[in-house]
């Protein structure tokens, strides 16, 4: 196929359209996030917890939950097996594999209220967002259930109500109507063993690093939370590896850093795209009108 | 050049000649076709009835399935032809392959049409998605 | 009135407590009373005090379609001066089976009692009263059940239907209902009658209920049906024993098989325990430890709710209402799918197509073009 170019005109335009692109880029590389001061979260300690699963129970009637007795529930118990349309917090059992391995650790999974998370920053609408606390809320109001969240979530956290006509995302606000009321989350309150405790995220960092410094054969000799994925508020103390309990990932980069960047910084307020296709309009029409007059032209 | 005076129902010189096909418009194809058009409606009238959960197989371990795969990406990659062909043809071609626009164009609103109503279909809360130029 | 002293008890000891106890078992008594209905223990003193300077609570115990069963557990102990005991608790008045009169001269009793203590004496109704054909079918000196209960709850400082024949008609209403039996509080619309069923209702909280109401003149807090919060709160599935072995799944199957014998959950053999709101898992029948159905090997019957007493077949089982969690846990998930070699080989192939496809087309274009470079003559086309 002959394409009616002359060089110049094609480097132009070319150098045109990837400037637009390039400089925000480069302006405006996104700072990283820090947790904001009346942040708050959960300090969970595996070597404390005995798997009585009073916090899943609370947990449950301080969000007027139904029970999942359906699959090994048998209609009898309430038995999820991982978080949930209907189980906001659940308990899980690693047990090591093999013979010689006899690691176990129970672990409590709930959202861990990101510092920087990546729900929020994949969820279009702004349903998902970081409000009072730092706590993540969903907004019913604006979410449009395209479940881009669950896909973007590095905990698998978010859970759609996939049985409902006007489903829900269903997760963990670290009962923020509680919260709002001055008392603490369901799960923290009920514990019986203090296995989970509820802070200040400065306080609970402090906390862990005193359990790590007193008894520092106990533990994994990290608070996971406090740098993993930009820093979580939910923190976690453990006595066996954090990949065994399901935590996949351990780099310090939050999910949304790449795309937020690239995102605001080409598509901020449409002006880049705009601006491109004006230029490619405006190009163009001089380069018809040029060519009209050439052949207006004996 | 001078200006020729145009003859009602005789082609512009120097355009593309638009003609109509002719031919019967329900052919087998097109009524096979408009079968699958019917079983289709009926089946997004089920997905609203029962619920995502019901009418699919996703759930929370495949969040996004073969919908966003089909409606999504094929749809906006066939509406990304219209783009290409126009770019390529008004402003690297200078018109001459117009004829090749309007089947292009055509094609890509198709393709936004199809990846925008099926989105509404796929997506679990479409009564919000009128606020979607507001909050994006 | 005296009341007949019954065989095998000790008479009144002069000094000390009365019905022949010492005061640390008569002040153990009452701790046990106030304890039940969830009082303070200084309360004990004051009940103590209380029945020792004689200012008894005046009783109207008033028995209709009953089998006396509740009586009798209220007596049932291994003490042998208990039960005098708790006559001494509490001023019995009218009690048909105890009284020593009976005819007229046993309902002028009453009817001096009921004069002399107006607005303070508590009414206990036991039995259910019938109510159709004019309620002939149960009469006591002439008069209908039902004229009797709603003339004496007229006069009451406190109404409590002891049993569940009293609280909601209990066995005789069972279908098909032959007599119209209800319960008190459905004859005595708009009055606040305490409910305590039970097959029979469990002696120590009829107890604390009338000793609070004789001590502080107020009720304990009840439910929508009346019931005593305190004792009828919970269902039996929240405080069982047993409930370690539901948790765990493990179940008797059949009488006497091996689960049955070792002592689990007797929810398969059809217990009503996780819809049964009672207390007789904490506090068990005639002072024997142990003397409630699930504690000697026999499922809940339910004697207490209106919707499964003598209605739901008793080894049927029932739905668990609020299930909590098993004794089980789920495991970490923590394989994840990546992308298929297969996936990427379709994917590879289709954009080979596609790219090849592209290159032909353009190159068809190109050939087709080549003859039309040629401008026709005076058509003005360019190039």
């Amino acid at each position: 196929m002959n394409i009616d170019i002359d060089r110049r005109s094609l480097l132009k335009g070319l150098a045109a359209a990837s400037t637009l692109t390039v400089l925000p880029t480069a302006a405006e590389a996104r700072e990283r996030r820090t947790a904001p001061p009346d942040a708050v979260g959960l300090l969970y300690d595996t070597t404390r917890c005995i798997g009585c699963k009073a916090c899943v129970v609370a947990c449950k009637e301080a969000n007027g939950m139904p029970a999942d007795t359906d699959g090994y529930g048998g209609g009898l118990y309430d038995a999820p097996e991982g978080l949930n349309e209907y189980t906001r917090n659940v308990i899980q059992l690693y047990q090591g594999q093999g013979e010689d391995n006899r690691e176990s650790s129970f672990v409590k999974r709930q959202c861990m209220h990101c510092v920087d998370p990546a729900c929020a920053g994949a969820c279009m609408m702004g349903a998902l967002q970081k409000r009072e606390f730092g706590v993540v809320t969903w907004d019913p109001d604006r979410c449009i259930g395209c479940r881009y969240c669950q896909m973007a979530c590095p905990f698998s956290v978010p859970k759609f109500e996939w049985s409902k006509k006007a489903p829900k995302i269903v997760k963990c606000e670290l009962c923020m109507h509680r919260l709002k009321q001055g008392k603490q989350p369901a799960c923290s309150e009920v514990c019986p063993r203090q296995a989970v405790i509820f802070g200040r995220r400065t306080d609970l960092l402090e906390e862990a690093h005193r359990r790590l410094a007193e008894h520092p054969d106990r533990y994994v000799p990290k608070v996971y939370g406090e740098r993993e994925l930009g820093g979580t508020q939910c923190l976690y103390l453990s006595h066996v590896p954090f990949e065994s309990l399901g935590f996949r990932f351990q780099q310090d980069e939050p999910v949304p850093q790449l795309q937020q960047t690239v995102q605001h910084g080409i598509y901020q307020g449409l002006v880049a795209p705009l601006a491109l296709a004006l230029g490619v309009v405006v190009f163009r029409n001089r380069r018809q009108a040029e060519a009209e007059a050439e052949e207006e032209a004996p | 050049m001078t200006v020729q005076p145009l003859k009602a129902g005789a082609p512009i010189p120097g355009r593309s000649h638009a003609a109509p096909v002719g031919g019967r418009l329900l052919t087998l194809p097109y009524k096979i076709l408009l079968a699958l058009a019917a079983l289709g409606t009926v089946l997004i009238v089920w997905r609203f009835a029962a619920g995502l959960g019901a009418a699919t197989a996703m759930s929370d371990g495949y969040p996004w399935g073969l919908w966003i795969t089909f409606d999504v990406v094929i749809g906006t990659a066939l509406a990304c032809g219209g783009y290409a062909i126009a770019i390529l043809v008004y402003v690297f071609n200078r018109g001459r392959y117009h004829p090749l626009v309007r089947p292009a164009v055509l094609t890509s609103a198709l393709g936004y049409t199809i990846a925008g109503l099926s989105v509404a279909v796929d997506v679990g809360r479409p009564w919000h998605m009128w606020k979607v130029p507001l909050f994006f | 009135m005296p009341l007949m002293t019954l065989a095998g008890s000790s008479p009144h000891l002069p000094g000390g407590a009365p019905g022949g106890v010492n005061r640390r078992d008569f002040i153990r008594i009452c701790t046990l009373a106030a304890a039940a209905v969830g009082l303070p223990g200084a309360s004990a003193l004051r009940f103590a005090e209380a029945a020792a300077a004689g200012r008894k609570p005046s009783v109207i115990w008033l028995s209709f379609q009953e089998c006396t069963g509740c009586t009798e557990s209220l007596l049932r102990t291994s003490h042998p001066a208990l039960d005098e005991l708790i006559l001494d608790l509490v001023s019995l008045d009218y009690h048909e089976a105890l009284l020593a009169p009976s005819g007229y001269l046993a309902e002028k009793a009453r009817e001096q009692a009921m004069r002399e203590n107006d607005g303070k004496y508590i009414l206990v109704v036991e039995g259910a009263i019938p109510t159709k054909d004019g309620g002939i079918y149960c009469k006591i000196g002439g008069r209908t059940a039902l004229d009797l209960v709603q003339e004496a709850a007229e006069h009451a400082g406190a109404i409590i239907a002891i049993g569940s024949c009293a609280s909601f008609g209990g066995i005789p209403a069972a279908e098909p209902n032959p007599t119209g039996a209800k319960g008190a509080p459905q004859v005595l619309e708009g009055k606040t009658v305490v409910t305590l069923p039970g097959c029979p209702a469990n002696p120590y909280i009829f107890l604390g209920t009338a000793l609070q109401y004789a001590t502080y003149g107020t009720l304990p807090a009840l439910d929508e049906l009346g019931r005593p919060q305190f004792a009828y709160g919970r269902t039996i599935h929240e405080h069982c024993p047993r409930r370690a072995h539901f948790d765990a799944g493990r179940f008797a199957v059949q009488f006497g098989d091996e689960g049955h014998r070792q002592g689990w959950c007797l929810y398969q053999l059809g217990c009503k325990g996780p819809q049964t709101h009672a207390s007789c898992s904490v506090l068990h029948f005639g002072d024997v430890v142990n003397a409630w159905p699930i504690g000697i090997g026999h499922p809940c019957v339910g004697c207490t709710e209106q919707a499964i007493a003598f209605r739901v077949p008793i080894h049927t089982t029932v739905e668990i209402q609020h299930a909590t969690p098993p004794d089980t846990y789920p495991g970490i998930v923590a394989e994840h799918g990546g992308i298929s070699p297969v996936a990427t080989g379709v994917a590879g192939l289709v954009g080979g197509a596609l790219l090849g496809a592209g290159f032909m087309a353009s190159r068809k274009l190109g050939q087709a073009e080549a003859p039309d470079k040629a401008p026709e003559p005076g058509s003005g086309e360019e190039r």
